[in-house]
């Protein structure tokens, strides 16, 4: 034992508990549990709705959008500028405001400009230069602030909007710096009449700026322990203190000079983020609400979109919200609890979305990397969108509320990603795609390859034993199996650590193989402990995980005669049989039981989406669910050479849009690939069903969003940068992978 | 449906121990709590996948350590030497400088390697049980110790250097 080593065991040891900032933890948990119980039962109400209004709703698809018609899509957000800005604002006047800066090290290459554009076209109308280590723009009583810092201390630097002309403050006081993170955050500051307000210095104090003449004076309001603010009503700035209870916010003095660091306190459960009609939207966890201020709710309750992936962040927060004119609501939802994300997720809630007892989004903006979200005046919103990991971003309008009228099916081509002889690809969690690949048709070998989406480069290889046949992205490790040579001639499975590469091996032995994939089914189907999966009797279900980082394990679930396939949904496994008419059993891994009655479906499973699965019934896809039969959706499928096609593979992406694999006939790969977007299979235009009777009323349908032809398709996967990657080519060693983002 | 009275008896008497823990894990007291409550929440809503309700201890502390690792890997940390005192101390407070600098360089680890020095040395754990608990290998585990002392050793002689250099410059 080192010094060290004791010092720390000692450092560790002596770690005081920190205070609680709340009163009764318990209670705070216990109703933390309740709202997301509530949010969760209030999705999956919500997730239905959706289902079944896409299922009633029957689609054609290529070649046929002459004889049905038109139908209306979302107009994608537009890139006014596609430069690199830093921070981005909007005058009342009409106009917007950016900063320009590449990042290089802790401040920006010159030259840095403030510049004012026109909002509807991004156009360049005045350019003023400031001062490199600038860091982020806001609007307040007429002037356009900007400020930053630089070894010599933080500066503070002002626009009249109206007359071009500028003040400056320097050598603003150091323990109060700009620089904390809390400037950073999308709601770092207040205009308040004539005043700019910050918070700083990590979160001590907030400090007051205003413009007095051609002078800039500032003022510490006090030693309120801020973390975030909020203007309401145009005038009153409100601070949050860690050091009152949870839900009060001090209402500050901004006045020059000020009196009293608190005036006034308002209670809200949870933060307010913006303005609304009836009151002030605030978030506490996930959902939205609105609320009077005074502890009173309004009664709106808004939940994170399930379509957006967050159903399964429970503490997901709206990053940005923006009231319209019109009483509709933006909100960018962002995966990570931490407000400093970009929202991932962009959505507009109209008026009338807003009235039902769960509203559902208008109109969404997936992968948005939207900050600095503000209402455009040229109509809709205007933000950053950023790329990658960049500070910086494009300025970017989006204006959902004047829907595009189109036309044909859009066909895009693929990117054909990678050309190694690949056999099997998937997405997993991280992002990556992984392919299992082999070099050569004769005496191969084989190895796993882990690739980079952005680069689409290979950054990681591990070879595999021979005949390697699949591979799969389960829980946080990377899954192969084969067998039939290369020292496991029974068959093995092996997992590979995606963080660290460490992989173990099991030799299933005699008889305990994984059933080979082929096009008819998969043999495998990811669970969040590893792998639901059927043996080659084709009636063992059984499922692999991991004991430990050395132990791979097998652990028998259910014995369901001629199984053709199995899927997941997460939670359950579920297995097809061909005896029983597709008989559909499903399967918890966890208590290793049934949990649900078989059910019959009238065809073969393609896909598992929340409510129900996705069938190929006679050449068509339809929704069904294992236990009430047929819901009604229905895809009529395109022509190819002149006959029908039938669907074979489906996938659900984070938007809630359908891509669908279409075949010459059952058991082939596919040829056609056909993409749905959720705002198509959503349009209120066409949903037109009594649920009460089930009756359906077909109304004209909408066209697929884009297709694209290919020859071979298998192994389709969502990939979660956006649009999926699917394997090309037939059993031989010799796929390749292509990428299609429609 | 309110919480099982096991989970909430447990969260009674261990509130102060979890959120002590996850400072430890996390480096940041004031995220410590928000973690905590977020992590029980989970727990919670995922009550029925507990092995031993009657004892979650080891389920909770397991998550908690995912959830430290992940929120420490969203979050852009300043280098903690940034808030280094900007005057020599004095030495009957050495010892207490000396806890304070290493429970700093602590905080400035990356997070994963912080959680394996905390497993190790405040939890006793093993390599195998941090192995476990981390979901990586032994040697990832080991390999990771080593990195993080290392790693410790020169955050707190760099911060030596600084003190001094400031120390010398002052006077």
């Amino acid at each position: 034992m080192t010094l060290l080593e004791d010092q720390l065991r000692a450092v560790l040891a002596g770690t005081a508990t920190p205070p609680t900032s709340t009163a009764d933890p318990l209670a705070d948990l216990e109703r933390r549990v309740g709202r997301a119980r509530t949010r969760w039962a209030a999705a999956g109400v919500a997730a239905t709705a959706v289902l079944i209004a896409a299922i009633v709703v029957p689609l054609t698809v290529l070649g046929h959008s002459s004889s049905h018609g038109t139908t209306f899509t979302t107009p994608a957000p537009k890139v006014l500028s596609g430069a690199s800005f830093r921070s981005m604002t909007v005058a009342p006047d009409g106009s917007v405001w950016t900063l320009s800066g590449i990042q290089h090290g802790p401040e920006y290459l010159s030259p840095v400009t403030v510049d004012r554009r026109d909002p509807t076209t991004g156009q360049l109308k005045a350019t003023y230069s400031v001062p490199t280590y600038m860091r982020s723009i806001a609007y307040a009583g007429g002037q356009i602030w900007v400020w930053g810092e630089s070894s010599a201390g933080a500066a503070v630097h002002t626009i009249d909007v109206t007359s071009g002309t500028t003040s400056d403050l320097v050598d603003v006081d150091p323990r109060d710096t700009l620089a904390s993170a809390d400037v950073g955050r999308g709601r770092p500051f207040a205009a308040v009449g004539h005043y700019l307000v910050v918070l700083a210095s990590s979160g001590r104090s907030a400090l007051a700026f205003r413009l007095s003449g051609s002078r800039i004076e500032s003022r510490s309001l006090g030693r309120i322990q801020a973390a975030k603010s909020m203007l309401l009503d145009g005038s009153t700035l409100v601070l949050s203190d860690k050091g009152v209870a949870s839900g009060t916010f001090n209402a500050a003095d901004i006045a020059f000079p000020g009196t009293n660091t608190s005036v006034d306190t308002r209670i809200f459960s949870g933060m307010p983020l913006a303005q609304g009609v009836g009151g002030v939207w605030t978030a506490e966890g996930s959902p939205l609400a609105e609320q009077t201020g005074l502890g009173g709710q309004v009664g709106t309750e808004v939940i994170p979109p399930r379509a957006a992936g967050m159903d399964h962040a429970p503490y997901a927060e709206p990053y940005s919200v923006v009231a319209d004119a019109d009483g509709g609501l933006y909100v960018g939802w962002s995966r990570s609890a931490d407000s400093a994300a970009q929202a991932s997720y962009l959505a507009y809630y109209s008026a009338k979305a807003l009235s039902a007892n769960s509203p559902k989004p208008t109109a969404v903006v997936p992968n948005a990397g939207a900050r600095d979200l503000a209402a455009n005046p040229g109509g809709g919103v205007v933000y950053l969108k950023a790329a990658g990991n960049s500070a910086n971003g494009a300025l970017t309008v989006w204006d959902p509320t004047a829907p595009k009228l189109t036309g044909k099916p859009a066909t895009v081509r693929p990117v054909l990603w990678s050309d190694h002889r690949v056999l099997s690809q998937t997405v997993s969690a991280d992002g990556s795609v992984w392919t299992l690949s082999t070099n050569r048709r004769d005496n191969p070998t084989f190895y796993v390859e882990r690739h980079e989406p952005a680069a689409g480069e290979v950054v990681a290889k591990y070879a595999v034993p021979a005949w390697a046949e699949s591979v799969t992205a389960a829980g946080d490790e990377i899954w192969v199996w084969g067998g039939g040579d290369g020292g496991y001639p029974d068959g093995y499975v092996e997992a590979i650590d995606s963080t660290t590469g460490h992989h173990v091996i099991r030799d299933l032995g005699r008889g305990k193989a994984i059933l080979p994939e082929g096009y008819a089914g998969h043999s495998t189907a990811p669970i969040a402990s590893g792998l639901f999966a059927v043996l080659e009797d084709r009636m063992s279900l059984v499922e692999i995980g991991l004991n430990g980082p050395a132990h791979v394990t097998v652990t028998p679930l259910a014995t369901v005669p001629n199984v053709l396939k199995v899927f997941s949904d997460g939670d359950f496994g579920y297995a097809s049989s061909a005896t029983q008419n597709l008989r559909v059993v499903a399967l918890t891994t966890t208590a290793r039981a049934r949990r649900k009655k078989p059910g019959l479906l009238s065809g073969p499973p393609l896909a598992v989406p929340p409510h129900g699965l996705i069938v190929n019934e006679q050449s068509q896809v339809t929704e069904e669910q294992s236990s009430e039969g047929y819901l009604g959706m229905k895809f009529k499928a395109p022509a190819s050479n002149g006959r029908d096609t039938v669907p074979v593979l489906a996938a659900l992406d984070p938007s809630g849009g359908l891509y669908v694999g279409w075949a010459a006939q059952p058991g082939h790969a596919a040829q056609i690939l056909t993409y749905y977007s959720h705002a198509n299979l959503s349009t209120d235009r066409i949903v037109n069903v009594d649920p009460s009777s089930g009756t359906v009323r077909e109304t004209e349908p909408g066209p697929p969003d884009a297709s694209v032809t290919g020859s071979q398709i298998s192994d389709l996967s969502i990939d979660i940068a956006g649009g999926v990657v699917y394997r090309q080519g037939g059993p031989s060693a010799s796929g390749t992978v292509a990428r299609w983002d429609p | 449906m309110s919480m099982d009275p096991r989970l909430t008896e447990y969260v009674r008497g261990q509130w102060p121990a979890l959120v002590r823990y996850a400072t430890m894990l996390c480096g940041d007291p004031s995220e410590a709590e928000e973690i905590v409550q977020s992590t029980l929440t989970r727990v919670a809503l995922r009550w029925r996948f507990v092995n031993d309700k009657a004892n979650p201890d080891g389920y909770v502390r397991r998550a908690l350590v995912r959830a430290c690792i992940d929120s420490g890997k969203r979050r852009r940390r300043e280098p903690a030497l940034a808030e280094l005192p900007d005057v020599a101390v004095d030495d009957r407070l050495r010892q207490v400088d000396d806890a304070d600098q290493l429970r700093r360089a602590l905080a400035a680890l990356p997070p994963r390697q912080r959680a394996v020095l905390v497993l190790r040395y405040f939890d006793d754990a093993s390599e195998a049980t941090a192995a476990e608990l981390l979901g990586c290998s032994v040697g990832t585990v080991k390999s990771q110790t080593s990195k993080g002392l290392a790693k410790l050793r020169d955050l707190v002689a760099a911060q030596d250097l600084m003190v001094v250099e400031v120390s010398e410059e002052k006077s």
